[in-house]
């Protein structure tokens, strides 16, 4: 979060981020070069830059992509999302080297306008095994273009975070043309199974992430919802509580025990996605999605007295849903009751920034 | 990530893995046994000593050679700039066919009876797209 505007609100966290990653592209850069050098002595510089660039960019999309499903499954990995768009800049940046290398190598000695070449070279687009597999190369790399240029927090805050965010999961389309296009232009060039075989295991690695963090993220949604509608289906007295003591509209959340300090429980109550929040002896809830890039903020954890999303740490306070001034960000915020041990929420939302009074846990 | 948005992400890869493994398989299917490889130039003749005739046109210099005994005839062709149109080949009165290849010098002998003929007509042709591309005539 920033107050006054600047290019890249640096922090130590996100220095030492990108001198990582400046360091991976070095020490890979040299590596890929020598072992080039050793296995292919007559290699020239232009077709060793774009073997170069073009397995290191792919690599980077790989890791990229890997990010945020291992977050999803592990939070120990959050600290490499803050700033996974400098990782993005970085691979679209050595992936635009590529294509600029191939495009002045192949197409842009002769007479015909190089784009034009690009495309018209090679028109077998009916064959699989002649496809003009730098086409969709060519078209990942305008999407990865657009995703690049627009992933300053100036563009977030004026697309919208939904646009926003649908223009950025065009990544998975540009994803699967470069798949296409290496795999197309290896088995033009390779006899060997190798290069398909690493691929493969780069490709399957992505999807059964990103599968096993879809499977589990589903489940925990299907636990919230089942618990939430079983609550809500119960009477009173099945669940051993007094009529009496049942608060109007407030629908069973959880036990006070099943929330950690300073931690939320997720819930999904008439379709009202809540974070549940404990902290100082006080429960609130707030609307579960962050004002950035709707981040969960039931994952994340209260800081400094904020609840702070654990995407790239928007802050809100609990009592209102609104980020602590200067910052104008707001969500919704909802009403607690605790009778007891048992905890309740009103699924109805209060306009964001509302102040509402935390429950006091007894 | 809302619900509707975790929905379609799982969507998303769910169709991305049938079709990136589709994909694979097919790929995998396809590794050719053998690759064609750029061959490395062949060796070219040695240059006939006499030049007869020179012409220049566009990026060629084409040069009409013989022997000292003046029976062996030789067409000498400069490529001084890589070809717009790389599956270029020449032909002597419509025979003999060579295929050029990048930047450098193609040497060749036509058929003998062509060779004593005048004229001789060399016709750059892209045969795959039927395009001619040049014709050059040594009168």
């Amino acid at each position: 979060m920033s107050v006054i505007y600047d290019p890249i609100h640096w922090t130590p966290h996100k220095k030492l981020y990108d001198k990582l990653i400046g360091a991976f592209t070095g020490v890979y850069l040299v590596l890929f070069g020598g072992l080039q050098l050793a296995l292919h002595p007559q290699i020239t510089a232009e077709t060793l830059v774009i073997r170069a660039t073009g397995t290191l960019s792919f690599l980077m999309l790989h890791i990229i992509l890997c990010i945020g499903p291992l977050c999803r499954l592990n939070p120990r990995f959050l600290p490499l999302l803050y700033n996974r768009r400098h990782l993005g800049v970085a691979m679209f940046l050595i992936g635009l080297v590529h294509g600029m290398f191939n495009l002045f190598q192949f197409h842009a000695l002769g007479n015909v306008d190089p784009l034009l070449s690009l495309f018209t070279s090679n028109t077998q687009f009916g064959s699989f095994v002649r496809f003009p597999f730098q086409a969709p190369g060519f078209f990942s790399l305008i999407i990865l273009f657009l995703m690049a240029a627009t992933s300053h927090d100036f563009w977030l805050k004026n697309l919208t975070p939904p646009v926003w965010k649908t223009l950025h999961m065009s990544v998975y389309a540009a994803y699967a043309m470069l798949v296409m296009h290496v795999m197309l232009g290896v088995i033009q060039l390779e006899k060997s199974p190798v290069l398909i075989g690493l691929t493969g295991v780069g490709m399957f690695t992505v999807i059964g992430l990103h599968l096993a963090a879809a499977f589990k993220q589903q489940k925990t949604d299907r636990n919230a919802n089942r618990k939430t509608s079983a609550a809500m289906n119960m009477n009173t007295q099945q669940r051993g509580i007094p009529a009496a003591e049942a608060p109007a509209n407030f629908v069973y959340a959880c036990d006070v025990s099943e929330i950690p300090e300073n931690r939320a429980k997720m819930l999904i109550v008439n379709g009202q996605n809540i974070a549940l929040f404990k902290y100082d002896g006080k429960l609130s809830a707030v609307h579960n999605l962050c004002k950035h890039q709707n981040g969960p903020l039931s994952e994340g954890k209260i800081i400094d007295g904020c609840i702070t999303c654990p995407w790239h740490g928007y802050q809100y306070l609990p009592e209102n849903g609104q980020s602590p001034p200067p910052f104008e960000e707001k969500v919704c915020t909802y009403d607690v009751r605790v009778q007891g041990t048992k905890v309740y929420v009103d699924p109805k939302p209060y306009p964001e920034g509302t102040l509402r009074p935390p429950a006091l846990i007894p | 990530m809302t619900p509707q948005l975790r929905k379609a992400h799982r969507y998303i890869w769910f169709v991305l893995a049938i079709l990136l493994l589709l994909g694979w398989v097919a790929a995998i299917r396809a590794i050719p046994g053998e690759v064609f490889r750029q061959p490395v130039r062949a060796e070219q003749p040695a240059q006939l000593p006499l030049l007869i005739e020179t012409r220049q046109s566009g990026d060629f210099i084409i040069n009409l050679r013989e022997d000292s005994s003046r029976v062996k005839k030789q067409i000498e062709i400069f490529v001084k700039k890589p070809l717009t149109d790389p599956n270029t080949t020449v032909t002597v009165n419509g025979k003999n066919g060579i295929l050029l290849g990048t930047r450098g010098v193609f040497r060749f002998e036509p058929d003998s009876v062509d060779a004593q003929a005048r004229p001789l007509i060399l016709r750059f042709e892209d045969k795959i797209r039927a395009r001619l591309l040049r014709t050059v005539i040594f009168q």
